[in-house]
């Protein structure tokens, strides 16, 4: 599914604008574990936390994955926006839980 | 490292080495003399191939003797120089010789119990087959483990010389197809010398899997430099048509127990950084999972170096 039809389902806020909303995802990875997540997360995925720090930008990169999910509202410095948008990595901001979250996508089709 | 503290090191592993066999082991590409041969002529072998023994063979292909650097020295001292090998040289029924089948335990038992540098391997028929020297046992199990930590004083021969235990070559800092000085004490900035690589390779036009495993293996190498090394070390990477070679070495505290380090959930990472959901414990698995080969050398109070290589799996191009 597109980035977009994500964002459309979840109670959210797109801090990178218009960056990747037209991508194509299959997969998603729910993990505050960097390392897992670099082990274990799918390229063309979304990927959920509640990790809101510059390093996350990076995993996300290496691995491939196209948005992050920050779960909880956690506060997202603009040095994290700015660098996911250099980076091409597009950043989704919810209230809910992580839990929550991955339950809606789930059930909405991703893998 | 010595050659002996190599071998005293592996005696330790016998057992876990047991399923090789001398024919395994042994290098199979040699060089040989026969018996008309001059000594001159193995003076001249052995310094332009660097090698410490010839085996001497006849018009069949059996070994008939071994002419070794101290007959050749001995030799030099009696001025018999331009003599034949076969008057000279050290007589089949005076060779300690190994047979294809022979297993790791008796190769290196071999080794223990005669202090020779080099035994040949002959077939049923007295064909030489083969010639083994630690060295080659050291390459073959290299070969055959997909990873081998060395943690104790005898690291410290490589922990000095930045030569590469897994290919034998140099590492030559300017003949690097890529460098990074990791230098932050952030590990919120840890994983930058990963994503420049990454993109290097990407312009390259490595396939997307392997580059993947790269990222992965490289990641989490720097991120530990950042964590326990306080954040100076440096990346290099050498690429190849095939493989890509990536070694990251620090200067800093050293692993302790590079073995529980391995082991996956151990992690000696402090509470802040974990908040931050590094030092799962999980790093250096992650490495051996993703690497073809690896190394990690460590010693207290002289850094580690890991040494990955990447070679590009059928699948992936």
């Amino acid at each position: 599914m597109k980035i977009r039809e994500i964002v459309d389902i979840l109670d959210c806020e797109v801090l990178t604008g218009e960056l990747n909303m037209d991508e194509e995802v299959t997969y998603g990875y729910t993990s505050d574990l960097l390392s897992e997540v670099i082990g274990k997360a799918k390229a063309d995925s979304v990927w959920v936390t509640i990790q809101s720090h510059l390093n996350v930008v990076a995993v996300a990169v290496l691995v491939g994955i196209k948005a992050i999910i920050i779960c909880e509202n956690k506060s997202v410095d603009p040095k994290v926006v700015e660098k996911a948008k250099q980076e091409g990595v597009a950043i989704i901001r919810t209230k809910e839980n992580s839990f929550r979250t991955s339950g809606i996508l789930f059930k909405a089709g991703l893998k | 490292m010595s050659e002996l503290d190599i071998l005293n090191y592996l005696s330790e592993y016998k057992r876990i080495f047991s399923f090789m066999t001398a024919d395994e082991i042994m290098k199979k590409d040699l060089i040989t003399l026969t018996p008309e041969n001059k000594l001159s002529e193995a003076r001249v072998i052995m310094r332009d191939k660097r090698i410490s023994g010839i085996p001497i063979v006849d018009g069949e292909g059996k070994l008939v003797g071994l002419v070794s650097t101290e007959r050749i020295i001995r030799a030099l001292e009696e001025g018999v120089i331009n003599k034949k090998v076969g008057e000279y040289m050290t007589p089949l029924d005076k060779i300690i010789y190994l047979e294809p089948n022979d297993t790791f335990e008796k190769v290196v038992e071999t080794f223990e119990k005669y202090k020779y540098g080099r035994y040949p391997v002959i077939d049923k028929k007295g064909k030489l087959v083969g010639l083994i020297t630690k060295h080659d046992i050291l390459r073959a199990i290299l070969r055959r483990l997909h990873s081998i930590y060395i943690h104790d004083k005898r690291r410290e021969a490589f922990l000095s010389k930045e030569v590469s235990i897994l290919t034998g070559e140099e590492f030559i800092e300017n003949r690097a197809s890529f460098k990074y000085e990791i230098n932050t004490s952030s590990i919120m900035e840890a994983g930058e010398g990963t994503t420049f690589l990454k993109k290097v390779l990407e312009k390259r036009n490595y396939p997307k899997p392997f580059i993947r495993r790269v990222s992965v293996g490289t990641y989490e190498a720097e991120v530990n430099v950042v964590i326990h090394a306080g954040g100076k070390g440096l990346i290099l990477a050498f690429f190849d048509e095939n493989s890509v070679v990536v070694l990251v070495r620090d200067w800093g505290p050293g692993i302790e127990d590079v073995d529980l380090a391995m082991k996956e959930g151990y992690t000696t990472a402090p509470d802040y950084i974990r908040e931050f959901g590094f030092g799962a414990g999980m790093g250096l698995p992650n490495m051996r999972r993703v690497a073809d080969r690896l190394i990690i050398l460590s010693q207290v109070g002289k850094g580690t170096k890991v040494e990955m290589v990447f070679n590009i799996r059928e699948g992936e191009s």
